[in-house]
């Protein structure tokens, strides 16, 4: 019984498959086009419900961004080998650490690219201005480092023409070289470690910073643009000096 | 604003080149076919307003709203429509830093997405928080090579969908990057990536074999092309079999029109991939010729026209 019944389903598969039951839809053309979406005219109301959704977060995005936040008295901007935008991250990077972990800092550092602008125009800052300067969701980290692999960054600050440093530093530096390295006037010794601040992103290897990939480090679990805000409405001023934390001399 | 072309699957299609393009043209044939229109975004990356007016190079490009419109517009014109996004959805925009991309996905909901497949930058907030933006969610997401079931994103992530349109069967999946080194492993945790080659030579033929479907698509966040080792489209493409169509993302690649590519099978494969930022919709019809057989003699060659 059980047999036939299989047998029977088998017969009428086959059948099912010799009459030809099942049309086939071979792709024989295609045709393509591309849109430049802006070049959309909207009619009428067309899209009244997509922007009934846009507009409550819009509005509220809006009102985050706009919030000003501190004073910028005069113009900064981002240049190698040393800048004003530059030495004002790194040293916000490493108050805001010193304040909510109680940890004493050696060294800050970002990189170069990091800092998203160029410039920052005198008057009102907003929240908006400091997401354009680190749109990414990088964390604020610390690492213990020994004396030479400090040394082996720095040199890679050095190549790059001058990273953003906090104010420990002073270096000098000819054709991308380090021709002397103090951190709060003491020359870099080799033996000791040092604790430094960074993003998560340097410290995973970024920037070819590969030797700092296998390096453990502890995530504040904030974000740098939190850290920045936090800094920057706590002074309720943004400015810098150029101290000469890092400049070139002659070979 | 179009950039309209042709590709042809056809074994004369170098003979009536020089004769007439047209010749073969299947819409001027008296056979029975079935469009299909796949329209098609990736590396969207939060951007739901236009680019800002300030004389850069993407000023006022993009822009959520006038994609939905575009999109409405073509529906309207066009029976068997399919959307689809080659992942990246999140990070780009405040919006998502704010709402953590709740806005991207209630968008894609609401212009009637139907498969998506993960990006790296998905896993921005974890996987618990691409899990809090599944509720709003009203199209599928899938993936092939990322095995979730070990995470809280376990059977929310399908391997593969398929989709009915015009009585045709179509077979879509998704093909994620390598995290490791790409993603903090915090971030995907437990998730774990398996070689894209493998994968999809084993769920296309699934697809196409044992689902009996009519055309394969691929959603790619593998990228467009590199010059190393790594696995990209151009790659996949040229390793497998039973893919129609790679729909691509993740290297933000704007290609003039679509590039073919010979599967190890000597079958053409298309590949296509919309720039990023919802700058660009692309759209892809096909048009499928109905048959008893199940071998296509037509359907050797392709041939940009």
């Amino acid at each position: 019984m059980k047999y036939s019944k299989f047998f029977t389903f088998t017969i009428f598969c086959l059948a099912l498959l010799l009459s030809g039951c099942k049309p086939y839809a071979h792709l024989s053309q295609a045709h393509f086009e591309r849109y430049n979406v802006a070049e959309t005219e909207i009619e009428g109301d067309e899209v009244k419900a997509i922007n009934d959704i846009i507009e409550p977060y819009r509005i509220e995005e809006e009102r985050e961004m706009n919030t000003v936040i501190a004073t910028v008295p005069t113009i900064m901007t981002r240049q190698n080998v040393e800048s004003t935008i530059g030495n004002w991250v790194a040293d916000a990077m490493d108050e805001y650490i010193e304040t909510n972990t109680g940890e004493t800092m050696d060294l800050s550092i970002c990189n170069y690219f990091g800092i998203r602008i160029t410039r920052l125009a005198a008057g009102d800052l907003k929240v908006g201005q400091i997401y354009e300067l680190m749109p990414f969701d990088n964390y604020l980290v610390t690492m213990e480092i020994d004396g030479s692999t400090l040394l082996q960054l720095l040199e890679v600050i050095a190549s790059n023409d001058g990273w953003p440093v906090s104010k420990q530093l002073s270096m000098t530096i000819a054709d991308g070289q380090i021709q002397s390295a103090t951190l709060n006037g003491q020359a870099i010794d080799e033996g000791r470690n040092y604790r430094i601040g960074l993003s998560d992103y340097l410290a995973n290897g970024g920037s070819n910073l590969s030797f700092l990939k296998d390096l453990p480090y502890n995530n504040t679990g904030v974000y740098l643009r939190d850290a920045f805000i936090e800094i920057a409405k706590k002074h309720g001023v943004v400015s810098a000096e150029l101290e000469g934390r890092i400049k070139k001399v002659n070979p | 604003m179009l950039r309209r072309k042709f590709i042809k699957w056809s074994s004369l299609a170098s003979l009536s080149l020089t004769m007439n393009p047209f010749a073969h043209d299947i819409l001027a044939r008296k056979t029975d076919w079935i469009k299909l229109t796949i329209l098609h975004t990736n590396d969207v990356h939060s951007r739901i307003d236009p680019f800002p007016d300030d004389g850069s190079r993407n000023a006022n490009a993009g822009g959520a709203a006038k994609r939905a419109a575009l999109i409405q517009q073509i529906r309207s014109k066009e029976k068997n429509v399919l959307l689809l996004d080659s992942g990246d959805i999140f990070q780009g925009t405040p919006y998502f830093n704010l709402f953590k991309g709740e806005l991207e996905i209630k968008l894609m909901s609401a212009m009637e997405y139907d498969v998506a497949t993960i990006g790296n930058h998905d896993f921005d907030l974890g996987l618990e928080g691409f899990d809090k933006q599944l509720p709003h969610a009203n199209f599928d997401f899938v993936s092939s090579n990322y095995d979730f079931s070990d995470t809280m994103l376990n059977n929310k992530i399908l391997p593969y969908v398929i989709k009915r349109k015009g009585g045709i069967k179509i077979g879509i999946f998704g093909l994620g990057i390598q995290l490791e080194g790409l993603v903090p492993q915090q971030l995907y945790g437990n998730t774990i990536y398996t070689d894209p080659i493998t994968v999809a030579n084993q769920t296309a033929k699934r697809l196409k074999h044992d689902e009996d479907c009519d055309v394969v698509i691929c959603l790619s966040h593998l990228g467009f092309k590199y010059d190393n080792s790594k696995i990209d489209d151009l790659k996949l493409a040229e390793h497998t079999e039973n893919i129609d169509l790679i729909l691509g993302g993740h290297t933000h690649t704007f290609l003039v029109e679509p590039i073919l590519v010979k599967n190890r099978k000597e079958e053409d494969v298309i590949i296509n991939q919309a720039g990023w930022a919802g700058i660009l919709l692309g759209r892809i019809d096909l048009f499928l010729e109905k048959s008893k057989s199940k071998k296509c003699y037509d359907c050797k060659n392709l041939k940009v026209l």
